[in-house]
């Protein structure tokens, strides 16, 4: 007994709206039944009917949308039994009731049966039937609604909770207390927890300076504070959290307010990427070092290939001149001897005599140049700075004199010995005598000026020029293996570096100042205790 | 009798130089120009010091030293070098075997040529100051 004679009463702008209820008669006085079912589908309804209660059962226990119109007083079981039964089979069917009787007391025990309604069937009930069926399936429709809306919200909710939890970044949903003073925790998401091994339902509604103590002067609580007020997003960027639970972990930031006034929190622990690029930062640093000490140890080894070949070519030839040497200035002495004061020929020979221990000089300064030794067999003795320096000058006396260059030499006060390798602090001299000495090539006032003074635990040498002085950017290359202003040939750019090396290994420091034109000053320190000699 | 002193250098003028320096102390002064003509004074006559070159063609200066001090084995010597860096190893060698010398760094001049003699022979300390 079904009727397509209904229109759906709906509004038109839900095109999802379920199907609209079948209105399922149970009345076994049949008349009545048919009488009803007219006035219902008249009214717009689909109808079915039945007449007894176990048909009913049966039809409602179909899974359809429906509202049963039941008969209290039915033949075979009472309308109580037909709904239990139904609540039974968990068939929950919404259901009006019929009655007779219409005292207080059976629409109380309809009620709480669960009944949407309950109508007595007086003379005209059958008008106002469409009415109160048409209210109840009014409500039942706009249950149904508010449930769907509530799935659905809850589905999107569960969406938004599953998203939120998988996220691997700690998402924090903050609330302020005392106007910004501090903030408490509304939601922690599970990348939170991971991040900071803590559980939600422990963070949530305890305050930020609580669970996290460092995070004034970590400097986020200034951010929360500011975006709080502001409403401006901000960026956080990484740097490192600590406080007693966390001994320090790299954390990056996005804080941004929503429209609740909320604050919300969005966060990634980056201290493995941090980690990472600083081992990579590290190895490189490593990698530089190491290529500047190939560098450094290439430009020695040149350096003293270089002066291992001259030096046993020195060596030879001083050997050599050592012999004839020893002669002529023993028999200038003995001749000298032997010439009474008066004699013209006195004071030449005491200029052969003069100039023959010149000579020697510059014989022992090759040879101790051409003693440079190779790491393990180097030979320190106790020496003095001034010797040193006068070797130095000796074997550069033909250059300073050709080139017009006035060199001063002053010792201020003792100067104690030092423990070194003599052949290589002279060769640093010679380097720095021998740049002063190009630097001075095109200058107008040509002037060197040498100096030993003791400084504290250090004796300071300075070898100062006016000329034409080093630029502030070339002033941090010239330590540099390799690096000269000189035309080809005429600099390998190694003296310093090489200069450098034997002052460190020394134990001491050298330093450069230039003002061009003015003054460029070389500073050597070296300490007058011996290495691993206590102070 | 006056003392005796050998220089053993392959160098003439050093023998000279030692020669001409020590003219006016009175001491005798013999030269060789080689480690074995140096050996075969010694086995003839008896020397008070013995200046030793090291680097000589035939016997070096340290092979001569072992040859004498089989011969004599309390005169006073002398080594002067001017370079001993390639003997070193046999220098060491020779202390280590208990032979007793000293090292002076050429070239030496007259009066130092004096002084060491004098303070050998009329013992005077000056040497060990060297
Ligand atoms: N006294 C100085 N006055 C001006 N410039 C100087 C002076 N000393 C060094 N420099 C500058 O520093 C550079 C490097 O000096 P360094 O002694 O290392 O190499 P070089 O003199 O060029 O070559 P090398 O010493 O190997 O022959 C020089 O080329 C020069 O530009
Ligand atoms: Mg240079």
């Amino acid at each position: 007994m079904k009727n397509k004679g209904y229109n759906r009463s709906s509004t038109g702008h839900e095109s999802q709206i379920e199907p609209a209820p079948i209105i399922l008669i149970v009345e076994d006085d049949e008349g009545l039944n048919q009488l009803i079912n007219k006035n219902l589908q008249r009214a717009g309804f689909f109808t079915e009917s039945v007449l007894n209660a176990s048909d009913a059962i049966a039809r409602a226990a179909e899974d359809r949308d429906m509202i049963m119109l039941l008969d209290y007083a039915l033949a075979d079981i009472t309308c109580r039994e037909v709904i239990e039964t139904l609540t039974e089979r968990r068939r929950m069917v919404p259901f009006i009731i019929m009655t007779g009787r219409g005292d207080e007391k059976t629409a109380v025990e309809m009620m709480k049966l669960g009944a949407r309604d309950y109508i007595v069937k007086d003379q005209d009930f059958i008008g106002i039937l469409p009415r109160v069926v048409k209210r109840v399936a009014g409500e039942l429709d706009k249950e149904k609604r508010l449930f769907m809306a509530e799935e659905a919200l809850r589905q999107s909710d569960a969406r938004y909770r599953e998203l939120f939890d998988a996220m691997k970044s700690g998402v924090v949903v903050l609330d302020s207390v005392d106007d910004g003073k501090d903030f408490v925790f509304k939601e922690f998401n599970r990348g939170g927890e991971n991040i900071e091994k803590v559980k939600r339902e422990d963070v949530i509604g305890m305050s930020v300076t609580e669970i996290f103590p460092g995070a004034k002067e970590f400097g986020i609580f200034d951010v929360f504070q500011r975006v709080w007020r502001t409403g401006k997003p901000e960026f956080f960027p990484a740097a490192i959290y600590k406080d007693r639970r966390n001994p320090g972990s790299w954390r990056e930031n996005y804080v941004y307010k929503l429209p609740s006034g909320e604050i919300v929190a969005v966060y990634n622990d980056i201290t493995e990427r941090k980690l990472a690029e600083e081992k990579v930062e590290k190895a490189y640093k490593d990698l530089k070092e190491t290529h500047a000490r190939l560098m450094e140890s290439q430009a020695q080894l040149i350096q003293s290939e270089k002066l291992r070949t001259a030096g046993m070519m020195a060596a030879g030839i001083a050997h050599e001149l050592n012999n004839p040497l020893m002669g002529i200035i023993n028999f200038a002495q003995y001749c000298l001897k032997h010439t009474s004061g008066d004699d013209r020929r006195h004071p030449i020979l005491q200029d052969i005599e003069q100039e023959t221990k010149k000579c020697i000089d510059i014989v022992q300064g090759l040879l101790t140049l051409s003693h440079m030794k190779q790491e393990g067999e180097k030979t320190y003795t106790n020496g003095s700075c001034a010797t040193v320096i006068d070797r130095a000058l000796k074997l550069l006396a033909y250059r300073i004199d050709m080139e017009d260059v006035t060199v001063t030499f002053h010792i201020e006060g003792e100067i104690p010995e030092i423990w070194m390798e003599t052949s290589e602090i002279q060769q640093v001299c010679l380097n720095l005598l021998s740049n002063s000495l190009d630097a001075l090539k095109d200058s107008g006032r040509k002037k060197i000026d040498i100096g030993i003074r003791r400084s504290v635990e250090f004796v300071e040498i300075t070898i100062a020029d006016t000329g034409c002085g080093i630029s502030p950017e070339n002033m941090q290359k010239i330590f540099d293996p390799f690096f000269t202003t000189k035309p080809v040939g005429q600099g390998t750019g190694l003296g310093l570096s090489v200069s450098r090396s034997i002052i460190e290994e020394h134990g001491g420091n050298i330093s450069c100042e230039s003002e061009p034109d003015i003054e460029t000053r070389f500073k050597v320190l070296l300490p007058i205790k011996r290495k691993g000699e206590g102070i | 009798m006056s003392k005796k002193i050998l220089v053993i250098d392959d160098n003439e003028a050093v023998r000279k130089s030692f020669i001409l320096a020590l003219e006016p102390t009175g001491y005798k002064v013999d030269v060789a120009e080689s480690g074995e003509k140096g050996i075969e004074k010694v086995r003839n006559t008896r020397y008070d010091l013995i200046y030793l070159d090291l680097k000589m063609p035939g016997l070096d200066g340290i092979e001569t030293l072992r040859e004498i001090r089989k011969i004599d084995k309390d005169v006073a010597v002398y080594i002067i070098t001017a370079y001993h860096d390639i003997f070193l190893d046999k220098i060491k060698n020779a202390t280590a075997d208990g032979l007793v010398f000293e090292i002076f760094r050429k070239p030496i001049y007259s009066d130092r040529i004096v002084s060491i003699t004098k303070g050998v022979l009329d013992g005077t300390t000056e040497h060990k100051y060297h």
